[in-house]
């Protein structure tokens, strides 16, 4: 590990210590204040998802006209679909991590790469919806 | 918390937040990280939470599964045509 990070590490775990919480305590807020902004995405592209349905159907004539214009509906939103199911498992993994490290021996590097890795997939899904013109909130400090 | 920490801090967090967003990359994320475990932090230290009760949540109520939610949608939408231009 880099010097520069050994000494940040812990210099932040023995403030930590000195506020008496928890490196452990500190990522289960984050990740408790992160859900709130991924559920808000996850209803955000079934909305779009189902107004794209719907106007597909409303603009068809015929049965089969309205099938076709719905699934090709569906499949503009499987990218969405996808970058999102990548999202809920890599926070799925984050909070399992810190769920194992409930016993004493958590290892906050470890965990804060996974945390790394849901604001990564995150930004992915953010960038993927935009190109549908579908704006998802950013994650904020404010929300974190 | 005292003020002076709580705003310390949050002016920390904001700081690294603002700087995140001038630089790419993973080097970038990990900034924008940094922010959000400071903003945990602070709520952590304000709200006096224990790591066991945040999980315990978050472990009850799991984030959604968005392929569960789109098969419940297309079976409406499938109603939806069959409502509208009777069954195929």
């Amino acid at each position: 590990m880099r010097p520069t990070r050994t000494i940040l590490i812990a210099a932040a775990a023995a403030y930590l210590a000195a506020c008496g919480v928890s490196a452990l305590t500190v990522q289960a807020r984050t990740a408790t204040a992160a859900k709130p902004v991924l559920v808000q995405a996850h209803e955000e592209i079934l909305g779009a998802r189902e107004r794209a349905q719907r106007s597909a159907v409303d603009a068809a004539t015929s049965a089969a006209e309205a099938t076709e214009a719905a699934q090709a509906a569906r499949a503009r939103f499987d990218p969405l679909l996808g970058a999102y199911s990548l999202v809920r498992v890599a926070y799925t993994e984050w909070v399992e991590e810190m769920v194992r490290g409930i016993d004493g021996d958590f290892d906050a590097e470890r965990a804060a790469g996974l945390a790394m890795r849901v604001l990564a997939r995150y930004e992915e899904l953010r960038t993927a919806a935009g190109q549908m013109g579908l704006e998802l909130r950013p994650m904020n400090m404010g929300d974190l | 918390m005292r003020d002076e920490v709580r705003v310390a801090l949050m002016g920390a967090g904001q700081g690294l937040r603002t700087i995140s967003t001038m630089v790419p990359g993973p080097a970038g994320m990990g900034l924008r990280l940094g922010a959000a475990l400071i903003g945990g932090l602070v709520t952590a230290l304000d709200k006096g939470e224990t790591a066991e009760s945040l999980l315990q949540k978050l472990t009850g109520e799991p984030l959604p599964d968005i392929n569960e939610g789109a098969s419940a949608q297309d079976e409406a939408i499938d109603r939806l045509i069959e409502e509208r231009f009777g069954p195929q």
